[in-house]
């Protein structure tokens, strides 16, 4: 077949059309509904991160200017209040829940039975963003953890 | 839907899921086509066609308008997709495993994607030229099989081609030259 003629072939050959329209209809409704666990993460640790970076400048550097009105506006407030316990929520609960939250983003684990063996499967997703979530949530974790441990020392 | 209507479309799915649903509805059937075309296999084309419209809805914040046609880019993604179910023993689609995790996205209606596929088996019988064609254009390299199937199967220009692509005109002349050359020689 000379090319000419193949490109004849190739322009005039009937090609079908093809329609799915209950998976459009499913992948549309569960597309649109998905949410973005990282981003819910990232909200969570957001406070505490800013806080420890803040003594960590206050403390370590002499730096102030994040730490001083950070402490008069948001936590001496709290402290004297008689919401004192929003204070430890805000600084370990709430990286402990993105830690959490974005370790099982990133985890799947399943199970498949045949007849004589059991399969289980463990997959750990790169999916960068929550790994940097985690590590976060779990370095302040670590730290609060530690301060509350060793008490005033 | 104008370039100026399309153009608004688009900056308004970056923020709202309604708009990037309305491009959706618009392409959809385009691209399923294009990928069953391709593949010629009905579980495959699905995955394909959830990647792609996943990957560009995660993305979609970052396009830039161009001037060209969304179209162009969701068909530049379809082709990237297929390209890797070529190259790769085993298609993955990650982006879908995600969302299905996330989400629990399964097909509550398995009688009518059952009957669908069905359809669309006897279909294709009635299209044996196609397929013996498109089968001997699947056994050449990518970059060919690209350029063929966006030319005479989606009845895309060179222009059009070239948008999708990202390549040049002079290119996609060439590759489509070289590709019917050794198309001729596999029939």
């Amino acid at each position: 077949m000379e090319e000419d003629e193949l490109q004849k072939t190739l322009e005039s050959l009937k090609r079908p059309e093809f329609s799915s329209e209950t998976h459009k209809q499913q992948l549309k409704l569960t597309l649109l509904n998905a949410r973005r666990t990282a981003w819910w993460g990232t909200l969570l640790i957001i406070l505490p991160a800013t806080f420890l970076l803040a003594v960590f400048l206050k403390y370590g550097l002499g730096i102030g200017f994040v730490f001083d009105p950070l402490d008069r506006f948001i936590f001496a407030p709290v402290r004297q209040s008689r919401y004192k316990l929003i204070e430890p929520l805000l600084l370990f609960v709430l990286p402990l829940f993105a830690l959490i939250v974005n370790v099982i983003a990133v985890t799947h684990f399943s199970v498949h039975r045949e007849a004589k063996e059991v399969e289980i499967k463990i997959s750990i997703k790169r999916r960068w963003w929550n790994w940097i979530v985690i590590g976060v949530s779990a370095l302040i974790v670590s730290i609060i953890f530690l301060y509350v441990v060793r008490g005033d020392k | 839907m104008n370039r100026d209507e399309e153009a608004e479309l688009v900056r308004r799915a970056k923020s709202e899921p309604e708009a990037f649903g309305i491009l959706y509805e618009q392409y959809y059937g385009q691209i399923f086509g294009y990928v069953c075309r391709r593949v010629l296999i009905w579980e495959v084309a699905q995955d394909i066609t959830s990647e792609v419209f996943i990957k560009a809805y995660q993305s979609i914040w970052r396009f830039r308008w161009t001037n060209i046609s969304i179209a162009a880019w969701f068909y530049r993604i379809a082709t990237n997709e297929v390209n890797l179910y070529f190259r790769q023993r085993k298609y993955v689609p990650d982006s879908l495993d995600d969302l299905i995790q996330r989400t629990g996205f399964d097909a509550p209606d398995l009688t009518s994607l059952e009957e669908e596929k069905a359809r669309l088996e006897t279909q294709l019988q009635q299209y044996q030229d196609f397929i013996a064609i498109q089968t001997k254009i699947k056994d050449l390299p990518v970059k060919y099989q690209e350029v063929i199937t966006l030319r005479y199967f989606e009845q895309k220009s060179i222009g059009e081609i070239s948008e999708i692509l990202n390549k040049n005109e002079g290119t996609i002349k060439s590759l489509l030259s070289r590709g019917i050359g050794r198309l001729k020689n596999l029939l």
